[in-house]
Parts: C-alpha cells; structure tokens; sequence
C-alpha cells in the first residue's frame, strides 16, 4: 500500500504504524509516551498528526496507515494541537526547569551546575559551566552585586548560597593554575568584528564573539583595559586582569590600546574593514557621536529597542551608551546580548538577541515545600572565607558551602522532551493555568533514582518498564482522573519497588520525574 | 518472609481482626488469575468493608496478579475503599436528577448532623460513613438516599434526622414482616408490585411483606406477585389488584399502613375468625387513632385513565412488554409471555445468517449511546476469523440520570438472556459476560437467578434446546467506573484490569477480550432482539424515523409531574414527552431545558423543544441520544451550574489516559467553578471553548470526546446567564456563594427556623421577625422548607 506523509510517498507492505512510515522517510514526530519494544500506550498525544482531506487526527504511535492515506507532521492544526496539549501538561507540572538563581543572574549562568562541580572539586567542568554563558569570571565576581543571591531558595531556610564567592573561588583558582580551562572556540566563520572600547560591556562582547568564531579586535583609547573598574572601590589586581586577558588572548581577540574614536579611527573605515562595528565606549558627548555621523536625539543616541543597532548599517551599540547603568553585571549582560545580536546581523539572522528557551517555573513556594528541598541538602549554615571577607575560598570552604545548595535546577533540564516539545511548539503554562498548583514532591529513599511527581506527565512508561523487566513491586497507576499517579506498588518504598531496573525506568521517563539519584556522585552530606 | 506473616505496609496497616486465613479461604473461593481480581478485592470488602492493606499483600504473595495490578484497580474503581468505614454507610446519591433536586445540600445535612470532621467521610463514634454515589438509578425520587441497603426517596435536609431515626429501626421491622409463607389455597386475584430498585426507594419491599403478612395473616385468597416495573416510579409503590373473573384496581404510592385495608376493599377473609378479627382490627383502629381510616383510595387510579393512564398512552412497549404483569424471577411467566419464541426460531428455523439478516434489516442501532448499526456489527464479529469468540452485554450504565437498563435487566432478565443468546448464536460465540454496574445489586440477582433457572431448563449452558449450541454466561459486577461504559475499557474491567480504553481499530468485533472477536452490545439492544426476531424487522422498522427505527427507552425524570422509565417509538418530540408523559413541569414554574444524554449529551433549551428523539435530530442541535437519560429543567436551575455538575462528574471518571481528557476536563471543571462562586472573568467563556476543543480533539474514548458537551450546549443556548454570573449575578439563584436568605416581614415568630437550622444561624426570637447571620448561613434551605408561612426568600448576594 501507498501513504504520503508530508508529500512524501512510501510504499509499505504490511502493517505498520503512521510513526514509522514517518521514520522510514526520515520525519521526525515527536512522542513522550512511545518507548521503542513496547506496544504503544497512547496517552500523552504529542504524536498526533492530521489526516489531509478530513482533518481527522491520529496517534501517530499507534494508529495504523492505510492505503492512500495522506498525513500531515507539522501542518498549522497540527501544531496548534500539540501547543495546547502541552499547555494542559504544563498547566499541571510542578518544578523548575532552570534554578531561580540562575534566573537572577544577568548573565544566566548556570550556577547549580557549577557548584555542584565545585563540590566534586572538578575545575575544568566548573569553568566550562561558568565561561558558557559569563565574560571574565575573575573580573566580574570583584564587583558583581549577585542578584542571584535575592532569589536563591537556601534563603528561605537560612541564608543564600555565597554563590558570588563560590564562582570567584572557581575563576581565580582556574586563572592561577599553570594552564587555566580555555573554553572551545566556534569553527572560525571569517567574519571579522571590530569593537570601541575594552570595558565591561566591550570585552564581554569579544569574548563572546569569539566564542562564536568571529575575528574580533578591540580598540581602547585609554592605555589600559576595564579602566572605570579600576577607579571604583574594589581591588582588581593585575593578575586577574592578565589572567582574563591571556584567555581572550587565547581566543583570537585582538587589543589596540591607545586608539581613540575619531577622523584617525572612524566608524566608516573600521566598516570598511569589518562585517560588523560594536560601539562599546560606555556614556559618550552626544556632539562627540553626532560627528561620528550617529543619529543622535534629545534622548541620546538613536538605536533599534532590543538589537541596539544604530542608524548607521552594521554599527552596533552597547553598554552604557546604550543605557548607562552602574551595576556592573549590567555591562557584561549588555556585552553577552550585543554580541549574539551582532553574530545574527552578520549570518543575515533576524536580530532577537540571547534566545529564549522554554523555562518552567514553579513560583513562589508553598507553606512546607521549602523543607521538602531542604531536606536533602547540608542544613550547615552560611560559609564565609576564613581567609577574610574580602578573600577566596579555601577548597574545603568552597565544598562544605557547595553542599548547601538545593539543586532547585531539573536534574533533566537538558534533556526533557516535555521541555524540548515545549520550547518547539511554544506552549504556555499560564494559558491553562488551575487555581492552585499541586505540592512539590521529592522522594529520594536512597534508591537508584530520585523520582518528583509533580513533574510526571501519566504517560505510564515506568509502570510498563517495570512490569515487562519483572520488577517484584515496580510502578503502578494510582487513582484516576486528574488526581492518576504512579507510584511504586502497595506503599513499598522506591528502593523496594526499583531493585533492578533504576536506570531503565530512568532513560524511558520523558520528563525530570525519575532521574538518576545523583549523577555527579555527590556525596552525602554529613 | 514466611507466608504466614505478610510484610507491613507503611504504618497504616491495621491488622485488628484480619485474618490471613480468612483472606486465603476468600483466594480459594474466588480464584487466582488476573481476571479474578476485581471480584477477589469485591468479596474482601465484603467482608471488611474496606480493602486492609494486609490482604492486598497477601493477594499479591498467593496469586499470580502482579501488584502494580492490585494497587492500580483497587485505586481505580470508586467502589473500593482503601480506609475503614463505620458501621453504617449512607450513599447520597449525586445522580443529575438528585443534584437539582438539592443533593449537595443534603449530604453536607449528613455531615452536619454526624459531625464528620472535614476532610473525612466517616464520624467519629464510627457508626456512620457519608459518601456521595454516582446515581442509584431512582430518579424520581430525588433526592435519595441509600443507607446500607435500605433506599430512601424524597429526602429533604429538614428530614434527615428523622431518615436516621427511621434507619435505625428498619432492620427489626423487615424481619417481623417477611415471616412464613402463604398457606395453600384457591387464589381469587393477585396482587401484584414491583420490587425493582426505583419502587423500592418508595417502599415496595416494605408494603410487599405487608402484603403477604396480611393475606397469609387474614387467609385471603390473593396471591402476592412481584412484578416487572411498569416505570410508572412517580407513583411507586404501586399495587394493582387484579381480580381472575374480571376487575382491576391500581393503588398508588401505598404505605404498609394502608396494604390492610386495600386487601380488604377487594378479598373476604377466608373464615369467621379472620373475618371478625378485620372488623375488630378496623374498629380498634378508630378508637385508637384520631382520624377513622381513610381507605387509600384516594391513590388510586383506574387502568388507563387519569394521570397513570396519560403516562402509558403514548409508550410503545417493546423491550418493556408485559411490563406490570410478568414476574421477573419466573421462568415460565416469561415463557407463557412469548419469551423464547425468538430463541427457538433463531436456533430451529433461522441460519445464523438469516438472523443477522433480520437485525440489520429491522434498522436497529446500539441503544448504549453510539448509535452504531446493531446488525453491522453482529456481522462483522460473524466474519471475524477465530475459534473462540465472546458474547458481551454492556450494563454498565453510568450516566448520572439514566436508569433503564437497570429496569430492564431487574424487570427483563430472561429477555435479556434471550437477546443475548440469539447474539452469541448469530456469531458463533459460546461464552459470554454480563457486565453489571456495581450499584445495581437486584440486577445483578435477577440475572444471576435468570442464567440459573435458564440453565436449568436447558434455555443455556449445553446443547441448548437440543440443538447443539452450547453458551456459558457470567455475570461480572463493575465496581464503579463511568467509563467502562466505553468497550475497550469494558473489556479491560472484564480482564482484571484498570479500565483505561485504547485505541481504536482494531475494534473488539476483530479483536476484543482475550484478543478474541468479540460483540458488545448495550442491554436494551439485546432487549429489543426477541421482539424484532418473533414480529419481523419490518414491523419494527415501522416505527420510527428515517434511520433511527424503532423504540428507545428514557428514564424520564427532573422537573416534571410525572417521571419513569418510558418507552416511546424513535422521533417522538421532546415536548409530547415532557409535556403528555410526564405531565409538563410544576404548577407556575416553566420548561427551560431537557438535558439529554447526561454527562455526554446537552441540553435542548424550550424553544427547541420540539426535536424529535432521534439519532441525527439530537445531535444537530447539540445533544446526543446517549444511553437516555432525560432530565428535564424549570426556571429554578441554573444552567451554568449543571454545566459545572456534569464537568466535575466527567472529570471524577476520567480515566486519566489521556492528557488532554485528565487535565482538560478539570481545568474547565475549575472555570465552571469559579462562575459558580462569583469568580468568573472576562474572556472565561472564550477559555472554555479552547479548553474544549483540544478535550475533544485529543481524548481516545467517547467520555472525553463528549465530556465538554453539557459546557458546550449552554454556553451556545444560555450564554446571558453565562455573563451574568461573570458580573456575580446567578439568575436562577442556585449558585450558593451569589445568593443569600433574608427573612421577610411575613415572619411572626414561629422559631421553627430557629430550631430547625443545622449551624445556629438563625437566633431563636419567640413572637418577633427573625434574622438570618448572613456569615454563618450555610445555604442548606432547611429553614425555607420549615417556615410555615413562606416568609424565607433567596435574594443576591448584597455585597
């Protein structure tokens, strides 16, 4: 028999489901519930794709093709249907997807990751973590005002994790090992970018610019680099800067000091040699900019809201030019989103900045939930360095502070399809929201997996995984209706219902409901 | 671990007068394969009223059921309780009928008066466990009330104290009156009532002793004779006196108190003893009781006339033939009512093909809510290749309001049989099951003794009538889910399992229990089978309309004067039932709407009326036909809160599969809510048609597909009440957070308010006006049911 499947024809012989007639033609459909070796269950929908003529919608994962059948994957009904199913999935899912202190922080690093490699003691992955998405670390931490601090969940209980002090304890340890962790730099694209000005906001954009694989070359009038930082309070010693300027170094970003903006270094001729021009000068003479040919008004330079592109193709504003702002993560932040604006002006992309990506948050917590994240942490108060508040961290500070943090993150937050299905289909987990979310749950029990029920979507793959690998007790749907669950059979615990198959049940849940009780080998807090 | 000593489970694992040998001895009665275990956790209960989590282990130590099976059906099924209960349970039922006829209130009188403590079902002496039922099926004696098996009709808040006091009686008074049988003698008449569950929640079973006590007591020459249901529940129960030399006499709505003297009006005591010790008792009577004694004629109606004749008038009695007249538990009343005749032409005359032929040319289609063609489908399991197939009757009728095929298996069972044996032939199936809802008990006897007797007499079992055929039926209970409705959950229920449905095809006609073709068909199909087969597809072609042929049963009830189950030919108009069958709504009071189909269907507002009961008719306007359950609304309800009811109803029997029906139904239960209490915003209605989409589109089975239609229908036809509870308004002034009681100048005093109100709301103020404390008011209508002089009026809300 004969289907088409997004114009695409197969000829099939025998019976076979619409899914893989869409993978025999090399068409991904997306599925939560469908485990390959399983017969399909056929409950969270995701796969449901259109019949052309009818509009009937079907299951991919189980409905059967039939001759001359034609299906749609991605029609706009189609997508509009797994948009709202996922809305009603999201509408009833409890937990974050990211941290809330990674939410506070402007430059979104990913501090849970981070610490939780501090408390391994592994640099190298704690710097890979920390120089993905922060410019000059040992810079930055000298002066930051962490405003991941406010929100962190720890100070509800006691106080916040000393996140600041955790990640400088991290970048200058790294600067001042013999060969300090260079982050792996983009296939070089042969677009070359040039900046004005080696500031904050200046050297982030380089850097991340580079990261991308552009040719970047930083012009400074001064005679030394991140000049207004050295006049604020905070000592910034020259190790430091020598340490951060060695890994741009190492990532092809040229330094011109002594080069001033002017008939010598107009924004024409740097053009000229550029694909693209950054001006990164912080707070400017409108006169100053208006000779420079910028379209200056009573507000200040004349730029595109959000891309910070000026009236002058290809030239590019950032920082305190842009928005004179003293905090200093302010200019970093301002540096990280000019450079992907820039890196989109010059691939021809359109010019959104840093993209969005789907992030579930659970809120505001509830009366008792905080004890819940709690309760698995070190309950060891606040750690300052020994050393003097204005000093590092000793390794074993950094470790015990480490341990306080409350892994508020997804342990599946890179590799959810719920998420992944989410961001895709741009769902929403306001559209449909209840009046009440259900209470955050975690149960640990020391069993080979960590299972939060608030992030089960009833797809039923760990009831199913446990019942064909023979597990004597195993998962077991509870109830039914909005309040279904699964749960480990007759009350025993997790270990008593995951004896054999914890990281079979692990790999086949679609969301961060089971995950692996610690994959960093974390150590028990004492 | 020895098997003598099962592991705890958790903490709450009490083991107090459980025995582990008791719960063996259940195993070994019951069985051990996985499709024993819904009745294995049924004869648990039955023993411990709850399920104690030590048997649940020891279930899953001595059996081969796995435990993720154990502790997902005995979680899935409403029937099961997972906590001890007290003594006594009292089942409010939450049936449609019963919800506008204030059931809410009533079980929240229950509450009150046993001082359950919030968030618990049971009080805390232990004596009494309050739970909410689906439907007990007696519609029209709303609101009612089962307490352990005694079912009470008609409650009122302001009744329920005495309902205990009454309960707390019952047990010794059935006893005293059901002892000894009739004496031999020449019966001149009989008696004849109806003990199905509807005449039953009016009394039957009490006046039915009183009967027999009497003419065994008094030597009467009657014989007393429990009969199929006449659906006549407005006037349950009923007595109908025939007399053999001619005469018959029906008495409606008979206490036991009166069964004396109507036995007397038409039988004379067999001796002088007996006849003097009547007249004594008559004069005694006098003497001790104020009034002199009312012979209950005032009940009574003739045959065929007045109120009891217009409710008969227009039915068309198929599947319902001989209703009033043959005895449900008698094998050869039902033979010498034509019962069999279809079965022995079927098996003597017809070839299986012949009989199919008949089905599908008669027009017949499932009566269960679908509506698909009965004969297609008895020909498509016909053509199914397979050895062993499977018969199956779908009675689990869960609609909240419907109650027919319970009449008809309580009042029918033989035809039923009969229907279901002509199926299994026409197929080639020798085994088959009958699917019964928990919550219809005496259907589940009457069966039961039906398939007995039927085997008995060579009607079933082996080589029936000496032609060959060979059928073996079961009866298995349900225990309690709407959903199983729904065939392939149905099927799953039968297999052991959870009823969570599948996808569909394969269809169970190519590959349904066990894997094996298998023919479900609704009760009233199979019901209607005998009749087609005996009077020919044509002649019940005749009736009807295009293509929906035939009779349809209802099970009439709501707002109206007069309710039951009816059976009417197909396109009949919603207003000739309402209006000529049930008598039309209450004096001053005006038709709103008839709700049709329950929880799947919707409501049909009065200006469309006149919609013909047919497949097609119903649904152009909204509705489906449904199982049939007919509700019918005055211009007391409230639209937005039946769409609310019937949200919370689908969503409790969710299966939870689905993602879109698990969460979507909730999330407009949710909004439907927050109208109710004055919480609505802008832009909800728009909410709900998105929510209801995706629930439609994206749900496998008929419940989430349907789910959203009672939202659906009054939104499109009642919209402004819609926008006025937005603006905190509830017109019908039903929605108890926009309403308020105000005592007007009318009072004089009384106190009864006062006395009568469950919370104290009302300060006691002898000979003066009486105030309603607004903030403790708990809107229960105790009060307005008690005020003599109508001096209790339900405003909006002042804010």
């Amino acid at each position: 028999m004969q289907v088409t499947i997004d114009g695409q024809a197969l000829e099939a012989d025998g019976p076979l489901t619409i899914l893989h007639a869409a993978r025999k033609l090399g068409i991904d459909i997306p599925t939560m519930c469908y485990m390959d070796n399983y017969d399909p269950f056929t409950s969270c929908m995701i796969c449901t794709v259109e019949v052309v003529g009818t509009g009937q919608k079907l299951p991919a994962c189980t409905a059967q093709i039939s001759d001359g059948m034609e299906i749609a994957t991605q029609s706009e009904a189609v997508r509009k249907f797994r948009k709202l199913t996922l809305d009603l999935l999201l509408s009833d899912h409890v937990g974050d997807c990211e941290a809330p202190c990674r939410r506070g922080c402007g430059v979104s690093m990913d501090i849970p990751q981070m610490i939780r490699h501090v408390e391994a003691d592994d640099l190298d992955k704690a710097m890979e973590v920390v120089r993905a998405d922060m410019a000059l670390p040992s810079v930055l931490e000298r002066f930051c005002h962490a405003p991941c601090e406010t929100p962190c969940r720890r100070g509800q209980y006691d106080e916040p994790i000393a996140i600041k002090d955790l990640t400088r304890y991290a970048s200058d340890r790294d600067l001042q090992r013999e060969a300090p962790w260079i982050p792996e730099r983009a296939v070089l694209s042969g677009k070359r970018i040039a900046i004005v000005g080696a500031g904050s906001s200046g050297l982030s954009a380089a850097y991340f610019l580079a990261l991308k694989g552009h040719a970047c070359t930083v012009y400074e009038k001064g005679t030394r680099v991140l000049d207004s930082l050295h006049t604020r309070d905070g000592e910034l010693p020259e190790w430091v800067v020598e340490g951060e300027l060695k890994v741009l170094r190492a990532l092809g970003v040229e330094i011109h000091l002594s080069k001033e903006l002017g008939d010598e270094l107009s924004p024409s001729q740097l053009m000229r040699d550029s694909d693209a021009l950054l001006l990164a000068m912080g707070q400017c003479d409108p006169e100053f900019l208006k000779s420079l040919g910028l379209k200056v008004d009573d507000k200040g330079l004349v730029t595109k809201k959000g891309s910070g592109l000026t009236s002058v193709p290809g030239v590019f504003a950032c920082g305190n030019l842009l928005k004179p702002d003293k905090r200093v993560i302010r200019s970093f932040a301002s540096g990280k989103h000019s450079a992907f604006v820039v890196d989109q002006f010059v691939n021809g992309h359109s010019l959104i900045g840093i993209p969005d990506y789907y992030d579930h948050t659970m809120g505001k917590l509830k009366e008792g939930e905080i004890d819940t994240f709690v309760e698995h942490a070190n309950k060891v108060g606040r750690q300052a360095p020994a050393a003097g508040k204005t000093e590092v961290f000793a390794i074993p500070e950094a470790q015990l502070e480490s341990t306080r943090c409350l892994h508020c993150d997804c342990r599946e937050k890179t590799n959810c399809d719920l998420r992944i299905n989410s961001h895709e289909y741009e769902a929403s987990q306001k559209h449909f929201k209840g009046p009440e979310r259900a209470t955050y749950a975690f149960v640990n029990q020391d069993a080979g997996a960590v299972y939060e029920a608030g992030k089960c979507i009833k797809c039923g793959c760990c009831v199913h995984v446990t019942n064909k690998e023979g597990e004597e007790f195993g998962f077991a749907f509870v109830g039914r209706g909005f309040d279904l669950k699964t749960t480990i059979s007759l009350g025993k615990t997790l270990k008593e219902g995951l004896v054999d198959v914890a990281e079979k049940v692990v790999q086949s849940c679609p969301t961060g409901a089971l995950s692996h009780n610690e994959k960093l080998g974390r150590p028990k807090p004492e | 671990m020895t098997l003598s000593e099962p592991k705890q489970v958790g903490a709450a694992a009490p083991s107090d007068g459980i025995s582990v040998s008791d719960i063996d001895a259940i195993i070994a009665k019951v069985g051990q394969r996985p499709q024993d275990l819904v009745p294995l956790l049924q004869a648990v209960q039955r023993r411990y009223n709850y399920l104690p989590p030590i048997a649940l282990e020891r279930i899953a130590q001595v059996t081969e059921i796995a435990p993720a099976e154990i502790t997902g059906v005995s979680t899935f099924y409403s029937q099961f309780r997972l906590q001890p209960v007290g003594k006594h349970i009292i089942k409010t039922c939450t049936g449609t009928a019963c919800h506008v006829a204030g059931a809410p209130v009533i079980d929240d009188t229950f509450r009150n008066q046993l001082l359950i403590p919030a968030g618990s079902n049971t009080a805390p002496n232990n004596e009494y466990t309050a739970e909410k039922v689906a439907c007990l099926g007696c519609c029209m004696l709303a609101p009612v009330v089962q307490v352990d098996e005694v079912i009470y009709g008609n409650v009122a808040a302001a009744g329920v104290k005495d309902l205990l006091l009454d309960f707390e009686s019952t047990d010794k008074k059935a006893k005293r009156a059901d002892q000894g049988e009739q004496r031999d003698f020449t019966p001149i008449g009989v008696a004849r009532i109806c003990l199905c569950s509807s005449c039953s929640a009016g009394g039957a079973k009490e006046v039915h002793s009183a009967l027999k006590h009497f003419a065994r007591e008094m030597g009467l020459p009657v014989q007393v004779k429990d009969v199929a249901c006449t659906g006549v529940s407005f006037e349950a129960p009923r007595v109908e006196i025939v007399k053999f030399n001619g005469g018959r006499h029906v008495h409606a709505r008979v206490k036991s108190e009166d069964v004396r003297g109507i036995l007397l009006e038409h039988f004379q005591p067999a001796g002088w003893f007996h006849r003097t010790g009547a007249k004594l008792f008559g004069f005694l009577e006098q003497l001790l009781t104020d009034d002199s004694w009312a012979p209950p004629a005032r009940f009574s109606t003739d045959v065929r006339s007045g109120a009891d004749g217009q409710f008969m008038e227009s039915q068309v009695p198929l599947v319902t033939e001989h209703s009033g007249e043959l005895d449900p538990k008698s094998f050869d009343d039902y033979v010498d009512h034509d019962g069999y005749v279809a079965l022995k032409k079927c098996l003597e005359e017809n070839k299986p093909e012949e009989t199919v032929k008949e089905v599908m040319d008669s027009g017949l289609r499932g009566r269960g809510g679908g509506g698909f063609p009965t004969g297609l489908k008895w020909q498509i399991t016909a053509a199914s290749k397979g050895d062993l197939k499977y018969v199956v009757c779908n009675g689990d009728e869960g609609d909240p309001g419907a109650f027919m095929d319970r009449m008809i298996l309580e009042s029918f069972p033989f035809r039923v049989l009969e229907g279901m044996t002509i199926a299994a032939h026409s197929i080639g199936a020798h085994e088959g099951y009958l699917y019964i809802r928990a919550e219809y008990p005496l259907a589940t006897e009457r069966i039961r003794n039906a398939i007995a007797v039927s085997e008995e007499r060579g009607y079933l079992g082996k080589d029936i009538l000496g032609s060959g055929f060979d059928l073996k039926l079961t009866v298995v209970e349900g225990a309690g889910a709407f959903v199983c409705g729904e065939e392939t959950a149905l099927l799953s229920a039968i297999a052991g399992g959870r009823g969570m449905p599948e996808f569909r095809p394969p269809y169970p006609a190519v590959s349904g229990l066990f894997g094996k073709p298998t023919l479900i068909n609704n009760v009233e199909t199979l019901g209607l089978v005998p009749w087609i087969i005996r009077n020919g597809a044509e002649r019940f072609g005749a009736l009807g309309t295009g293509k929906s042929k035939g009779t349809k049963t209802f099970a009439l009830a709501g707002k109206v004067k007069r309710g039951g189950l009816i059976e009417v030919p197909m396109g009949m108009s919603l207003r000739k039932i309402v209006n000529d069958i049930g008598g039309g709504v209450g004096e001053g009071r005006t038709l709103k709407a008839v709700l049709v189909g329950g929880p799947s269907g919707g409501c049909v507002p009065a200006s469309l009326a006149d919609t013909p009961v047919d497949y097609e008719a119903l649904k152009s306007v909204g509705a489906i036909m449904g199982s049939g359950g007919l509700v019918v609304l005055d211009d007391t309800d409230c639209m937005v809160d039946i769409a609310r009811y019937f949200l919370e109803f689908s969503q409790d029997e969710s299966c939870g599969k689905c993602t879109s029906c698990r969460i979507g139904t909730m999330r407009m239960r949710e909004v439907l809510e927050r109208l109710c209490n004055g919480k609505g915003r802008q832009g909800d209605m728009k909410l709900l048609d998105e929510l209801a989409e995706i629930t439609i589109e994206g749900s496998l089975c008929g419940l989430g597909t349907t789910a959203p239609n009672p939202a659906l229908t009054t939104m499109k036809y009642f919209r402004e009440e819609y926008e006025a509870h937005i603006n905190g308004i509830c017109p019908a002034k039903k929605c108890m957070p926009l309403i308020q009681y105000f005592i007007t100048e009318t009072c004089f005093g009384c106190t009864r308010c006062a006395q009568f109100c469950p919370v104290n709301a009302i300060p006691m103020n002898p000979y003066n006006h009486h105030i309603i404390e607004e903030g403790l008011c708990t809107r229960c209508d105790i009060c307005n049911q008690v005020c003599p002089v109508d001096a209790i009026n339900v405003i909006d809300l002042c804010k």
